[in-house]
């Protein structure tokens, strides 16, 4: 423990050194504006980077890494606010409620939490992380096949909550996300599933061009109808970017719960930003008194996914640095970027190079508070965006999206998909149709039923794999309560509405 | 005029099942596997054009189906702004498919300068100088962006 | 309103018409080209995302030519990822005779061909030259029961299903087939009833480390940490030759263990199909160049790769005889007939 802190110390005296502030400053800024744009996330921001890492030495390359990495969680929701338009995976969750927020005028205090929450997310997630690294790494290897697939079930079933009363059309929507993700060649057989013969489809369609297509061209297209008719509502006066004390109570224990669920999921090779962040969304609003308000406008349904999704950022380094396995795009590339400095992430980084693994951490925190203070007065900044009359701006969102597809794999066939997914997304609004379910669908899908198949190749066809492990019998308990847990609180709350009239 | 509320649910579930049935159809047609058992590829997208035409099925007995007729009937009668909605999303998934075909050939800057020309023409009227302005710095400026801040190489100018 | 649509309408199609026009860009391959090769941007095309194999070998070749000056060209890379390489294959030949563009490949090139994925193969390429080799390594727990790869090989013998192999490629691509090559060198029979479990994402690595699957098929490379701290033990490599230092070098080959196979994952430059002659001696020159530099050297020792220089010719000739020796595992396992 002592020891835990003198090293941690003395990575402090290297992050602090100016130089090495001025470089998370840089790469926090650069990763904010990259996380903006829709379709560069993370990955892309460390990408750029690594030609520019060759002159800088290892140290202050992974701390300016480890900005980026930041700047694009902060940045991510920032367009998820403001105009539905998700950066990434993890800035999904924020339009759930912060776009209505935006809509309803509370902007300021939507981009005031999201920063907020975002800085106190990762900032106990790091202090987890130097903690808690290697007995979480351990736990982490626990889950095979058979508990990935339980996971993947468990995300699903709380989305069931999700579409409450519309449960049907739920479910319609699940299914057709599922089906979306079986597009591809199939990883355990090598046979082609529905590419009708357009070679780009034999790895699948990336989730970000549904996400973008059903957000971002399905929110231009709904704008059409108040640019049709000219009651285009753009914001004149803007106030300061802060949260009042109402604010603060109802997101305190939201964040405060959702930081520790973020970075243990994150932790978890391949489930990701993405994932927490919608966990943690589901899981707050069956805890809250007014599940009701959800999605029209709530601060902790913006404040729990924001504060799961950094703390997630910082669980997935866990992986790539004590076990040497990148757990995401963004580690993947990011440990691309250390072998190229000649640098082996694994168990022995800590004892072989101390003087980068130990300054990575810290500049964590220092990162943190930069990006926190560089965000608020920013967020001054982009808030204008919506003073923009709708019918200038919408075009540029179009733009934005367009080029942001283009940007994840370089394909035209992308921009085709992002066409039909954004009439989707415009249909499914009209018919009432939730569309959250599908995206997770398409997210998780794949995963889910490769690693039912893994596990099944593994056991030989006995199904009892999946009750195999303490792990995948919590996971099994996780799902039942998550389905019953809702239907339980209904009941009591028709109760309690019963009872009340009485005792008045 | 006021218009009457009408649910979709009737029609969605048509759609529904005609779509599960066609996922249903592609799945048998699926290529047998020759590592591990034949049907494993196939098992999966089978239960779920199952469950859907079941789930489809279920929203359909649910659903009043006198609006289906009525949507149909609306149709025909749509008010100028649904008219002008329709268009006007149709137009841009157009230009966006003509953006995507000449993309390739004339590079991002002229490509992406038309396709903005054309949505601000469409949203914005014609301001002419607005919209020339935002299309040109937009198209210049995520160049610049991509290509020399980012590291990201879009096609350049052709002749270049 | 209708009319503004029409004139809109006019507008699009006229400015289609005009842009798509004059699109047609001329591929001109005259003598003054030639002669003044290369000059402007050389594109360096990397078939995957950023992070991985080929990425991490396209942006050294492309640091090493800068470093060494041996390139003076601006070299921007783009990745071009999506079916296995298979999309920046297809790019590959709507470019057919450019001289400037090059792209980074390995087995999968071959692979992806051969089980039906592209139509494409690398007879669509021109090889350029080889340039590295990174090996497969069968990995397993430190508390593993089996301490040699034969262990496996006869745990296979008795019963296919026995061992439970897994990696990070699909089916039928590279970690799959080169644990089939060794099996079938070491004379396992039913190789279609081996199972093999494929994970994504790099997930294979976790796996093994959580016991979850018995044998891990990999690149030697991807495993070194692990095996430095213990965690991990590699029973063999696929290498006709020890290679590396440290742990490395205390890993047997196949063949020293009585398994007459070898598996290169070899990764060499490619350039579209009918590359001109001159840029095809140019690169082929100048790789060989650069492999000789120090600069080189040391990016080798970094990344635990094994030299291979082959020249452009030797490259052709290589990857012929690789592609026969692929295609029979691929029809020994019914993946193809």
């Amino acid at each position: 423990m002592i020891e835990i802190l003198q090293n941690l110390m003395g990575g402090f005296v290297i992050a602090l050194q100016p130089y090495h502030l001025l470089l998370v400053a840089f790469g926090g800024i650069l990763g904010t504006i990259v996380g903006m744009l829709p379709g560069l996330g993370p990955a892309t921001g460390v990408a750029v980077l690594i030609p520019i890492t060759f002159t800088m030495g290892p140290t202050a390359a992974m701390i300016t890494m480890t900005g980026i990495y930041y700047g694009a969680m902060f940045g991510g929701s920032r367009s998820s606010i403001l105009i539905n338009t998700p950066g990434d995976g993890a800035a999904l969750a924020a339009t759930f409620d912060g776009y209505p927020m935006a809509m309803k005028g509370k902007a300021e205090a939507a981009l005031a939490i999201s920063a907020i929450a975002s800085f106190i997310g990762g900032t106990i997630a790091a202090v987890l992380l130097v903690l808690l690294a290697t007995p979480v790494s351990r736990f982490a290897l626990k889950f095979g096949p058979a508990e990935y697939f339980l996971l993947m079930v468990a995300a699903l079933s709380m989305t069931a909550s999700m579409s409450k009363g519309n449960q049907l059309k739920g479910f319609i929507s699940l299914i057709i996300g599922l089906m979306i993700a079986t597009i591809g060649i199939d990883a355990q057989s090598g046979i082609k599933r529905f590419t009708f013969g357009v070679l780009e489809l034999q790895t699948g369609i990336d989730f970000l061009i549904v996400i973008i297509g059903i957000y971002a061209l399905g929110e231009v297209f709904k704008s059409y109808s108040s640019i049709a008719d000219g009651t285009k509502k753009a914001q004149k006066e803007f106030g300061k970017i802060w949260i009042s004390k109402e604010d603060w109570k109802r997101s305190k224990w939201p964040i405060l719960r959702s930081a520790p669920l973020g970075f243990i999921i994150g932790a978890l090779p391949g489930a990701g930003g993405t994932m927490a962040s919608l966990m943690s969304y589901n899981n707050e609003k069956q805890l809250s008194k007014h599940p009701e308000e959800f999605g029209e406008g709530a601060i902790e349904g913006l404040a729990a996914p924001e504060s799961a999704n950094n703390a997630a950022s910082v669980g997935a380094l866990i992986p790539m640095l004590t076990l040497g396995i990148p757990g995401s795009g963004t580690t993947a590339v990011m440990m691309g970027a250390l072998l190229m400095l000649g640098i082996q992430p694994g168990p022995l980084l800590f004892t072989q190079h101390p003087d980068i693994a130990w300054p990575l951490i810290a500049s964590m925190f220092i990162g943190n508070i930069i990006l926190a203070i560089v965000n608020i007065p920013l967020a001054g900044l982009l808030v204008r965006v919506l003073a923009i009359p709708a019918k200038v701006l919408y075009p540029i969102v179009l733009g934005l999206s367009f080029v942001g597809v283009y940007a994840i794999a370089g394909s035209i066939v992308d921009f085709y998909l992002l066409v039909i997914f954004g009439l989707a997304g415009f249909l499914m609004k009209k018919v009432n149709v939730p569309t959250a379910p599908m995206i997770l669908a398409v997210i998780v899908g794949n995963t889910m039923e490769q690693s039912f198949r893994q596990a099944i190749r593994i056991s030989d066809g006995d199904l009892g794999i999946f009750a195999g492990s303490t792990l995948a019998l919590s996971l099994i308990a996780i799902t039942v309560i998550s389905i019953l847990f809702p239907i339980v609180k209904d009941k009591m709350m028709e109760k309690k509405a019963e009872n009340a009239p009485e005792t008045v | 005029m006021k218009k009457e509320k009408l649910d979709y649910d009737g029609l969605t579930a048509i759609v529904v099942i005609l779509f599960g049935m066609l996922y249903l159809t592609m799945s048998l047609k699926l290529p047998k596997a020759s590592i591990g058992n034949a049907m494993d590829p196939i098992y999966f997208p089978l239960g779920l054009s199952i469950m859907l035409l079941v789930i489809g099925a279920l929203l359909l007995i649910k659903s009043d189906k006198s609006h289906i007729d009525r949507i149909f009937k609306g149709m025909k009668h749509q008010t100028e702004k649904e008219k002008q909605v329709t268009k006007m999303v149709s137009f841009t998934c157009a230009i966006a498919i003509i953006y995507g075909l000449i993309f390739e050939h004339v590079g991002f800057v002229l490509a992406t300068f038309f396709f903005m020309m054309s949505i601000l023409y469409m949203t914005n009227g014609k301001k002419h100088l607005t919209n020339v302005l935002v299309s040109g710095i937009f198209s210049l400026g995520i160049f610049a962006l991509f290509n020399y801040a980012l590291g990201i190489p879009l096609p350049g100018l052709p002749f270049m | 309103m209708k009319k503004k649509l029409m004139l809109m309408l006019a507008f699009v199609l006229l400015a289609g018409m005009m842009f798509t026009g004059c699109g047609k860009e001329e591929a001109g391959s005259s003598a003054s080209a030639e002669a003044a090769y290369p000059s402007g941007n050389l594109d360096f095309i990397v078939p995957g995302g950023a992070g991985g194999g080929w990425d991490l070998t396209m942006r050294t070749t492309a640091k090493v030519l800068a470093d060494t000056g041996l390139v003076e060209n601006a070299m921007p890379i783009t990745n071009k990822s999506g079916a296995g390489g298979g999309v920046a294959l297809s790019y590959l030949q709507t470019i057919n005779g450019d001289d400037k563009t090059v792209v980074v490949y390995s087995p999968p090139l071959l692979l992806i061909n051969l089980n039906g994925s592209t139509e494409f193969s690398y007879k669509d390429t021109t090889p350029l030259a080889r340039l590295i080799a990174d090996y497969g390594a069968f990995v397993v727990t430190q508390d593993s029961e089996y301490k040699s790869i034969n262990d496996v090989m006869e745990a296979l013998k008795a019963d296919p299903k026995s061992v439970k192999i897994g990696g990070n490629s699909s089916a039928g691509s590279m970690d799959h087939i080169q644990f089939l090559m060794m099996a079938k060198a070491a004379g396992v029979a039913n190789l279609d009833k081996i199972d093999y479990i494929s994970f994504q994402d790099g997930g294979a690595t976790a796996q093994i480390l959580g016991g979850h699957v018995d044998l891990l098929s990999t690149g030697l490379g991807d495993v070194e940490a692990l095996v430095a701290s213990g965690d991990l033990r590699v029973l063999a490599h696929t290498a006709d030759h020890r290679v590396g230092e440290g742990v490395l070098a205390e890993i047997p080959t196949c063949i020293e263990e009585g398994i007459n196979g070898t598996f290169v994952n070899w990764r060499g430059i490619f350039g579209p199909p009918g590359m001109p002659e001159y840029a095809v001696k140019y690169w082929s020159e100048t790789l060989g160049k650069m492999v000789e530099t120090p600069e080189w050297d040391e990016a080798c020792t970094k990344n635990g790769w094994d030299k291979l220089y082959l020249n452009s010719d030797d490259f052709a000739s290589f990857l012929d005889e690789v592609n026969g020796e692929y295609e029979g595992v691929l029809k020994d396992i019914g993946m193809i007939d």
